[in-house]
């Protein structure tokens, strides 16, 4: 799950040392998380947006401008090889995939694709699907597109030479995909084994028109084609706008793509909008100025503080804040629990055998003050979490409530793990060393650094001696990846994906973000082979109420045995102009902007 | 002749030798710039190998050294992994955008310290004395990035501009409306970078004026009657001009780095945004494109400094 | 003007720097307990005249409770003063060798006394910024310091011996002030412990501030001693074979005096700042413990506190003792024959 630290908002914290301490050095950046907690205070707010909510789509108005901000720049346009956050928002709103999420729904529906049926194989051991094209569609820049440019797509991905980070995607159990077209508008997937929902496999893969990107595929450099400096005439999408100009640096101009395939209800073409203005604002919070005085449309990922003070003004200032209750993202604390082998750790090795207690991890559970968390660090607009598929993921939300807040069951569970307390009411473990602990978070996080100084005080109020250990982003996720010289981390995840299965790197004992015990051979716990297994089954579950059941088994676990103490789920806060029409945000990314095509502008505020 | 061509080895020595010690320093920070990819959920550990293989960030120090530095010879100037781009290519289009708003900050922040380090020294104790002192110690316990906050505020409420160097609609004006766009679009962040430069320049023009004030020769010229405009240039601020000499080919090192954070904050598209990214992200080419020009200038600047000291009193020049 | 002036300040420094050295006995609360309940409370300000206009010797404060028509708001409780004593007693605390009992004032109200409102976290602000000033502002006087003493020396050595010495602490300079320490400090950061205790780290910001500050004054140094080489009368006094050290002591070092004392004034305020640079790289202090910077820097980083008039007082407070550093300067300066 994309943890949004490693990009880029400059966040708040700077400091100019001036010619002090060298050019390099003038400034902190930080990077919030993106999904800068939101919040509702408004239930009302909530309502109205809540996923599942028949849309009702008004009478929209056709024309005008849509301001939108990002706080990164876009780093190339190429579709195949973009990964940062700003590059996907942008190129959201300029390409289409043959499947998308349904955000309202959390399914995955066909977005460009006529239709998607299973074909029967006969006893076949390969899943076969045909895919219908649409006629008569064209790119933006005119030319029509085939069964030729889907193939082509996929070629390209699965290359390596591209190094797509989609190629993963269209790996079944290490094998590709194979598509073939049947004839020039329909195609036929064959999978190398079931997988729960094929249709995942093509979620966002956003098409390429094989008459621009064939000739720098063929000569190995599509990696490299469609960077920043293309010119908008050498690019091409499917989707309702495409690339008008771009300043670097200052702003990046869409406009309508005439050929956009969607129509709406009444037959009028797609989308409602001329214009798009993207403004590159690397700094939040002069972004939320810019909104507050009408000069920017939409802001998504608002963060708790400036949504609040933006409430008050929404009325006098005409804008509609939506707090979208809790996202998909999860804070979590985590134990060192990797095998350090005999090295000349011994503090941090005598440490893990507290770690490896489950009555000492419940204790830290139990003595979060969640709420508090959520009141002090998120003014409220967050929820507590007690597994790591927080409730905005509704389709796989099962009720688990957090661990009770209480010092009295903390300590019985540490008393029972063998702990005890000295005179002066420090904790002691059974050997008689008093417990001293860290919690290492990322400095460029504020919220985390805040949650991290309420955890201190509630374990401090344990017997623990605990210290926040704020490091840079890297020198963190180098001590959690590669050093293992760490404590408690408090980390964040879960922007990856709605299906179970993007969740497989995190909780599959080999995955690669299975953060708290790292290149794991062969689970040494019933639990963690059991949750291996539910992994892998629910991986090709075909059923989805037994998926659902497998999954919940997952979290139940998760939640009995505490190998990550789940925290809070930050909640998605939204905002948009009054002018705005259709304006139906949801807590999955582009959050605003995923039905950009029917957004509109009203000439006169409401 | 011979000295300015010794001075030119030295800088290029320099440059040299920066950019090795900056290759060192990121060698020993941990980590690289796939780093933050290990937690997105789209790069495989797979795929993060065939990058890392594919800009050979595996291979030694060296010729990690040596790559860059054919890059630089080929005039890219270097490549970016972020976007997988020459270097060139990206400072080109905001260099000019970052040095027009450090060069215009510059000159009003020497023009606004002149005027009120002189006027501060003449009368040392008077209200303006006591006003600039105030408002230097406001702005040293201000951060920069609130004050960029503040100028937008201040913006909201003038009707300027609040961010960017030009508007919307720019391509579509005139030539003299664009003009106007422009400089309109300069206010706010010249002002806001002009503010944070100026404490270290008005304490100082102002001690190196009373100072000079003091001197005996100007105390004789004050005891002959000369006194006001003409003692100012003609006595006190030859006299007074040493460190301001040496502070000004300082402040051109920040040509390229003073507004660094600023730039983020108020949606100008200079060079900050990118270099500051280029630092968390451990993109090692970018960043080090940005310290050379930064230690260029630097270098520039000191020369500068050091031939107008000799301009004004030829035998320190050794 | 001379030096009485320069005394006054100097007791006036004297007297802030006394203050916040006594951080544990003037505090009223301690900088790291969390009042969860009090969370962004407003100042409590000692009053003398109550609700109903009546006047009292002894200054109060009132009880704060959530406002009933906006629960994120505080209001005054009127009906019952609680007057603010002096000497109260307290849990026993580690003051240096000592062990204190009491605290300079407080009362009994069951929301305490916060004279500058409190943080997100309900902690006092007032008493945080007196630990975080003891900490700032001790680090940035002696970082400041050795800064200016390391740039005289360097300024010094590039006058007196000239050539490759000269060229070389130039070229130095340019280095210092342009490489990235980011990241050697990134990379130092991890081999040192994972949770360092606040003495260590207090004595490596003033360490790591101070020897990376040395670049702009040893410039400044040598422009001055370059011309002052020169005057006529140093021309002098060497014609009449004063001794090079002579010289150097006794006329052109003193002539870098004033730039030396400014350049001092402006370093502190950028090594408090500094600090919070570390302590985004897991150098500088961490929480709970403040430090001035780090009480600013909160400004910047939610939206929010700005609207939070109290959470600016971290800002004046530095900006106060800049001010004092500035006049205690000039005061320095002109104290010379006028």
């Amino acid at each position: 799950m994309k943890d949004s630290d490693n990009c880029f908002r400059m966040a708040a914290r700077s400091a100019r040392v001036g010619c002090l301490l060298s050019v390099a050095w003038i400034c902190l950046f930080g990077c919030s998380p993106s999904p800068e907690a939101p919040s509702a205070d408004s239930k009302v707010a909530a309502a109205s947006s809540s996923p599942g909510a028949t849309e009702t789509y008004e009478e929209p108005e056709v024309g005008g401008r849509l301001v939108v901000a990002l706080t990164s720049e876009p780093r190339t346009f190429n579709p195949a090889t973009g990964v940062s956050q700003a590059t996907l928002i942008l190129l959201s709103l300029t390409h289409r995939g043959l499947m998308a999420l349904d955000p309202m729904s959390q399914e995955i529906r066909p977005s460009l694709a006529v239709s998607w049926t299973a074909v029967p194989t006969d006893g076949e051991d390969f899943p076969l699907y045909r895919i219908d094209l649409p006629r008569d569609l064209k790119f933006s820049d005119g030319e029509p597109f085939d069964a030729d440019d889907v193939l082509f797509t996929i070629e390209a991905i699965l290359d390596e030479r591209v190094g797509s980070p989609q190629l993963q995607t269209l790996m079944v159990d290490d094998e590709p995909i194979s598509v073939t077209a049947i004839d020039s508008h329909t195609v036929q997937v064959r999978l190398p084994s079931p997988v729960a929902d094929p249709g995942m496999l093509f979620e966002s893969l956003y098409i390429l028109p094989e008459h621009l990107l064939r000739d720098d595929f063929e000569r190995g450099e599509l990696a490299s084609a469609w960077g920043t400096e293309t010119s908008p005439s050498e690019l091409a999408g499917l989707g309702p706008f495409r690339l008008a100009s771009y300043r670097p640096g200052e702003r990046i101009v869409l406009e309508r793509n005439p050929h956009y395939f969607q129509r709406d209800d009444q037959d009028r073409a797609l989308p409602y909008l001329d214009e798009i203005v993207v403004l590159l604002l690397t700094d939040m919070q002069s972004s939320l100025l810019r909104f507050e005085a009408g000069e920017v449309d939409v802001l998504s990922n608002v963060p708790v503080d400036g949504f609040q003070r933006l409430q008050v003004v929404a009325e006098e200032r005409g804008l509609q804040m939506r707090d979208l209750g809790a996202g998909a993202a999860y804070e979590f604390l985590f134990f060192n629990l990797n095998d350090l082998g005999t090295e000349s750790r011994s503090e941090l090795i005598a440490k893990q055998s507290w770690f490896r207690s489950l009555g000492f991890r419940k204790a830290i559970s139990h003595a979060v003050d969640r709420q508090g968390i959520v009141d002090l660090v998120y003014n409220g607009k967050a929820t507590s979490l007690g597994t790591h598929v927080s409730p905005g993921k509704s389709r796989w939300f099962v009720d688990i409530e957090p661990p009770e807040t209480s010092l009295t069951q903390a300590k019985e569970h540490l008393a029972r793990a063998g702990f005890r307390w000295s005179e002066k009411g420090r904790l002691l473990d059974s050997g008689g060393a008093e417990v001293k602990l860290s919690i290492a978070t990322n400095s460029s996080n504020p919220r985390r650094v805040q949650t991290a100084t309420l955890i201190q005080e509630d374990l401090s109020k344990l017997g623990m001696e605990v210290q926040v250990v704020s490091l840079e982003f890297g020198a963190l996720l180098d001590r959690v990846t590669n050093s293992f010289d760490y404590e408690i981390a408090l980390l964040g995840l879960g922007r990856g994906g709605v299906d179970p299965s993007s969740d497989l790197n995190v909780w599959h004992s080999s995955g690669s973000n299975h953060l708290w015990h790292l290149g794991v051979d062969c689970p040494t716990t019933e639990w963690e082979r059991r949750i291996d297994e539910l992994m892998e089954l629910q991986k090709s579950e075909l059923d989805f109420a037994k998926r659902k059941e497998l999954y919940g088994e997952v979290q139940r676990l998760v939640f009995e045995n505490q190998p990550v103490v789940t925290l809070v789920a930050p909640n998605v806060l939204v905002g948009a102009n009054k002018r705005i029409g259709n304006f139906s945000p949801t807590i999955f990314e582009p959050t605003i902007l995923w039905n950009v095509e029917r957004l509109y502008r009203r000439s006169d505020r409401p | 002749m011979s000295r300015l061509v010794g001075r030119l080895a030295q800088g290029a020595l320099l440059l040299v030798v920066l950019s090795m010690l900056v290759f060192v320093f990121a060698e020993l920070a941990p980590g690289d710039f796939f780093t933050g990819a290990v937690l997105d959920p789209r790069m495989s550990e797979e795929l993060i190998e065939t990058l890392r293989l594919q800009y050979g960030l595996e291979q030694p120090l060296h010729i990690r050294y040596l790559r860059w530095a054919s890059s630089v010879a080929r005039g890219e100037g270097g490549f970016s992994i972020a976007y997988r781009r020459p270097v060139v290519d990206l400072f080109l289009p905001r260099a000019a955008h970052t040095l027009m708003l450090a060069g215009a900050s510059m000159l009003l922040a020497w023009i606004i310290a002149l005027v009120l380090g002189i006027a501060g020294a003449y009368r040392a104790g008077g209200w303006l004395d006591r006003s600039t002192l105030i408002a230097v110690a406001a702005l040293l316990a201000i951060p920069e990035l609130l004050l960029a906050l503040l100028g937008i505020l201040v913006a909201v409420n003038t009707r300027l501009p609040l961010g960017g160097a030009t508007s919307l609609d720019y391509a579509s004006l005139s030539l003299g409306a664009r003009l106007i766009d422009r400089i309109e679009h300069l206010v706010i962040p010249v002002t806001v970078l002009a503010l944070t430069s100026l404490p270290v320049l008005v304490r100082h023009v102002r001690t190196s004026v009373l100072e000079a004030l003091d001197a005996p020769f100007v105390r004789a010229a004050r005891g002959h009657g000369i006194s006001g405009r003409r003692l100012m240039l003609a006595y006190v601020l030859p006299a007074a001009a040493n460190p301001l000499i040496t502070l000004f080919g300082i402040s051109f090192g920040g040509l390229l780095s003073g507004s660094l954070v600023i730039e983020g904050a108020m949606g100008w598209p200079g060079l900050g945004p990118l270099v500051l990214e280029s630092m968390t992200n451990q993109d090692l080419h970018v960043l080090l494109a940005g310290i050379l020009g930064v230690c260029a200038f630097l270098w520039v600047g000191n020369l500068i400094a050091d031939g107008l000291l000799v301009l004004i009193d030829p035998r320190s020049g050794d | 003007m001379g030096t009485k002036v320069a005394r006054k300040w100097l007791w006036w420094i004297l007297a802030i720097h006394l203050v916040v050295l006594a951080a544990e006995l003037v505090a009223p609360h301690d900088f790291a307990r969390q009042v969860r309940t009090l969370s962004f409370a407003p100042p409590t300000p000692p009053r003398w005249i109550d609700a109903e206009g009546r006047f009292h010797w002894r200054p109060f404060v009132y009880a704060l409770q959530r406002d009933p028509r906006n629960p994120r708001e505080f209001i005054d409780t009127t009906n019952e003063r609680h007057p603010i004593r002096f000497w109260v007693p307290s849990e026993p605390r580690q003051m240096g060798p000592m062990v204190l009992k009491y605290r300079l004032f407080g009362t009994s109200s069951p929301t305490g006394i916060h004279l500058l409102g409190t943080d997100r976290y309900g902690r006092d602000m007032f008493s945080r910024i007196l630990y975080g000033a003891r900490l700032s502002l001790f680090a940035g006087a002696l970082a400041g310091t050795l800064a200016v003493v390391l740039g005289l020396i360097a300024g010094t050595l590039c006058v007196t011996w000239g050539g490759w010495v000269d060229a070389f602490l130039m070229r130095m300079v340019e280095l210092t002030i342009s490489l990235p320490w980011l990241y050697l400090l990134i990379g130092v950061r991890a081999f040192l412990p994972l949770s360092m205790d606040p003495v260590p780290v207090f004595v490596l910001t003033i360490a790591l501030v101070g020897t990376l500050g040395w670049a702009v004054p040893a410039r400044l140094v040598r422009g001055v001693l370059k011309t002052a080489r020169e005057q006529d009368y140093v021309q002098a006094a060497r014609g009449f074979g004063a001794s090079e050290a002579h010289l150097l002591f006794k006329h052109l070092l003193p002539q870098t005096r004033d730039t030396l004392l400014t350049q001092w004034a402006l370093l502190v305020p950028k090594c408090v700042m500094a600090e919070v640079t570390l302590s985004f790289f897991g150098l500088g202090v961490q929480e709970p413990f403040p430090s001035l910077g780090s009480l600013i820097s909160v400004l910047t980083e939610a939206h929010g506190a700005m609207t939070r008039v109290w959470m600016f007082w971290p800002a004046v407070a530095l900006g106060l003792a800049i001010l004092s550093y500035h006049l205690l300067a000039e005061a320095l300066q002109q104290h010379r024959d006028v």
